[in-house]
Formats: C-alpha cells, structure tokens, sequence
C-alpha cells in the first residue's frame, strides 16, 4: 500500500492539470478537467485531516458544553461530552459531530441572550474550527 | 467537432430554420464552460447565407440553482427592450421537451467580451479597470434608478412588502432544506439578520440577484457588452445587488477589492452617483451579512445537488468545499466578537 493516499490525490490532480488538461481540445474539456484537478485537490486536502479535524471539534464542543452552566438541555449536552462515535470511519464521526454541531446551535442560541462570555467562547471555537478546515485553493 | 455535439448542432439549425422561416446551417458549435445552472452553447450559423451566432441554454438534469427558465427569459425581454442594461437579444423560449429532450432558451450571440474573472488580474486589463469598475456600478446603479413597473417586470414578478423579510425566509428554508450537515456559522448569521432586519425598502426595483464577476461580458477597454445569468431576478430592494457585488467571495487575490476591481467605497460612490440613491449604511450593513447568507445557501444547495442530484458536474462539489469554506470565513470575520477581519473588512 502507499500509506499516503491524500498526497497521491494531489499528485493526480496536478497530473491532470499539467499533462492531461493542455491535450484536451475542446474550451468546455479543459474548464472541465481543470475544475476536476481543483476537486481532487480540495479532497486531497480534506483526506488526511478530516477524522482528526472532526475529533478536535468534539472535544472542543465537550468543553464548552461542560461549561455551560444553565442552559436548556443541560443534560443531553451533558450526556454528549461522554459519548463517542460509533467507530472511527469518517461516517460515523460526522454523524457524532452533527448531533455536537445540533447542540451548538442551540446553545448559541441560548447564549446570545443569556450569556455574553459563552458567546465569545462560541465563535472563538466556530473561528478555530473555520481555520482548522481551511482550503488552499483558489478563489472564483 | 465531437459527433455528437455536430448532431446537436444540426438539431438546433432545423429548429431554427423553423423559427425564422429561413434555412439555417450548422457552421461550428461549442459548450461554453461555466454553466452550471444550465448547458449553455454557442453556436455559429448561416441564415439564408448571412453569418449569425446564437448562444443556447438547456435545461441540465440538475443545477446549481432551481429557477424558472421562463422567468429568467422574461426579465431577458424586458431588460432588453428597456436598453437600461446591455443584455443578449432573446430570440425564442422553447418549454417543449419534444425539440431538444429538454426546455430550452435561445439568444443572439454577443459577439465581444469575456466573462473571465481571472483575467481580470492580467497586465492588459489593469488600465482598463477603473473604467470598468465605472461602467459596473454606474449600470447597477442605472438598473436601480427604474421602478419595477417601468421595466415591466410587475407583470410577471411578485411585488414583495417587506423585500428583505421575504429574501431571508427562501434562503434560510434552502439552508435549512439542503444542508447536509447543521451549520452553526450560517445559523448564528440568520439570527443576526432576524434580530437587525432592517424596515422595507420605499423604492422597489428589479434586482438582478446575482450581479458578480463572471456574469458580465467586458473588453480590454472597459466596455461591458452584457449582463448575464439573471436566472434569479426578483424586485426588491436595490441595496441586495450592491452588497452582493461588493462580497469579499468575488474579490480575487485582495480582499479590499470590491470585483477585483476597485475598492468598495468607491465602488459604492459610483452607484449612488448613478442611482441617484444614498445608501443607508445600517440597511447596508444587513445586505452585505444577507449577501454572505445567500451565497452560503447556493453552496449548500449545491453540494447536495451533488450528493443526491442526477448531475455530478464538479463544479456542484467544489461549491460545497472551498465555496462554503470561504464563505463561512467572510461571515465570521463580519459576525465573531474577536474578529481580525483578516479575510473580509469591517462592513461598510
């Protein structure tokens, strides 16, 4: 096996780009292959990072839901920190950190009205983890 | 020429010697890259002889954004009667399945200008910018100066109370419909926008709904030859365009530019001076965090368009990759208490 299969994603995606899109004859062909290249290299990005950007989430989450005294659904939220995913295939670790992100919202909601400083600590996590799942690509 | 396409191209050339009641042969025909709401060719003929270019759009199986094509080809109609905008001559409406397998519009071929955005950062365009920058807003700005009525979009377009209550309620159902995943960022922007709505517009125009970079055709010299992609048109409020113009998203490698051409505050002096409007900055401010939102929406739409759709056009992908990340950037750069405001400045 090539233990690195995100590196060997970005490397097609520049195949495509420096080889396979200049032989391409047609306009519509080489737009198309070059969007193709920029979509293998937002995966190759998201690969290697993706279970370990989720997990951190979590545990952020955990965190803040520890300390969120007096909210509504303090149990469930409470409940939420001792839970894990199902195993660590990314499918079962985005459906936990869903129900993490369906707590969030709730929270947040309640925190905008009832407390400042959660608030903050709110978008601070949301600014971390936005940092945390940046991609390198360019823009329109 | 790809069998298929040339097949295609003589399709449309007998449908058109239809139309016209004129013999029209097939001389070349091409898909132009870009559209991902739909198909979109251009295609060279002769009628009766004479040289004639027509730009096609199909229905896709699946698109980026669920409008109607009739309407879209209505407000294509009153625009271009109106001569308030450069826009394509429509030429005909086709909803009949039969012709081409799907509906169809047809529209005469501007034949100078790109849509590039990236070619607007090229060393040939950078005289040209200021001009440019000039002619987009002024025309925006022109776009605004005309009531719906005078355009005669009231015809076939609802007239809303309250624009911004009613453009907030659609693009939080799509979110709320498509996303895939729940979005605290976009939800905390929509209680933001719940909490500051700002109170209904007194001057109702014809919003475009998408007035960007690469929805416009421009020159070397600056000219603009049209304003594309009006798929979303709607009469609202004329401060939604502008803020969606100005969305850090289509500002290219600086962030300050407003369409990678100018810096917004003179951009958004280009409008009033044209519009003949002052802009109320905390409406403004509402827009430009709504503009963000909507772009989220289309995003998010578009990534499940992907997942669950019949289409796997790329491009429908990436819009829920690096699209949604940027966006969510721009919104909290705006919204976050502790914002650096390193990706998008502070509202205007």
């Amino acid at each position: 096996m090539i233990p690195a299969p995100g590196q060997t994603l970005a490397d097609i995606a520049t195949r495509l780009a420096t080889h396979l899109l200049p032989e391409l004859g047609s306009e519509y062909g080489q737009a198309d292959a070059g969007l193709l290249a920029t979509l293998l290299l937002t995966i190759s990005q998201d690969y290697e990072r993706a279970v370990d950007n989720r997990m951190t989430d979590v545990e952020e989450m955990r965190d803040l839901f520890e300390s969120a005294t007096g909210a509504p659904n303090l149990n469930a939220l409470l409940e939420y920190t001792q839970s894990q995913p199902q195993s660590l295939h990314l499918r079962d670790v985005n459906a936990h950190h869903a129900q993490g992100f369906e707590y969030l919202i709730e929270l947040h909601t309640w925190a905008e009205h009832h407390s400042a400083d959660l608030d903050t600590e709110i978008w601070a996590f949301l600014r971390r983890h936005n940092e945390r799942n940046k991609f390198d690509i360019p823009g329109p | 020429m790809n069998p298929n396409l040339q097949l295609f191209g003589e399709q449309i050339a007998d449908y058109l010697s239809g139309v016209w009641a004129a013999e029209c042969n097939l001389e070349t025909i091409s898909q132009i890259p870009g559209g991902a709401s739909r198909e979109t060719y251009r295609i060279n003929l002769k009628r009766d002889g004479n040289p004639c270019g027509v730009v096609l759009r199909r229905d896709p199986p699946s698109s980026l954004i669920d409008t109607e094509r009739a309407h879209e080809y209505k407000t294509y109609q009153a625009v271009f009667k109106s001569g308030v905008m450069p826009v394509p001559e429509p030429i005909v409406l086709e909803e009949d399945p039969g012709a081409l397998e799907r509906p169809f519009s047809i529209m005469a071929l501007v034949p100078t200008g790109s849509p590039s955005p990236a070619a607007l950062d090229e060393v040939a365009m950078q005289a040209a910018k200021p001009t440019l920058a000039q002619n987009k807003w002024s025309l925006l700005g022109k776009l605004a100066s005309h009531s719906a009525t005078e355009l005669g979009v009231d015809e076939f377009m609802d007239t809303p109370t309250h624009p911004a209550q009613r453009e907030l309620a659609y693009w939080t159902g799509v979110i709320r419909d498509d996303a895939l995943h729940p979005q605290p960022i976009a939800e905390a922007a929509i209680r933001w926008l719940e909490r500051n709505m700002p109170a209904p517009t007194s001057h109702l125009c014809l919003v475009h709904g998408d007035y960007r970079t690469g929805n416009y055709l421009y020159t070397e010299e600056g000219e603009i030859t049209a304003i594309l992609d009006w798929e979303m048109a709607h009469i609202g409020d004329p401060l939604e365009d502008l803020a969606w113009s100005l969305d850090p998203l289509w500002s290219g490698p600086d962030p300050r530019m407003a369409g990678r051409l100018i810096r917004r505050e003179a951009a958004l002096k280009i409008w009033e001076d044209s519009s003949g409007l002052i802009v109320d900055r905390t409406a403004f401010r509402w827009w430009q965090i709504f503009a963000s939102v909507k772009a989220l929406a289309i995003w998010i739409s578009s990534a499940e368009d992907y997942v669950n759709g019949t289409t796997k056009e790329p491009i429908l992908a990436l819009a829920g990759w690096p699209m949604m990340d940027r966006q969510s950037r721009i919104l909290l750069d705006r919204l976050s208490p502790e914002s650096t405001n390193s990706y998008a400045e502070p509202l205007l």
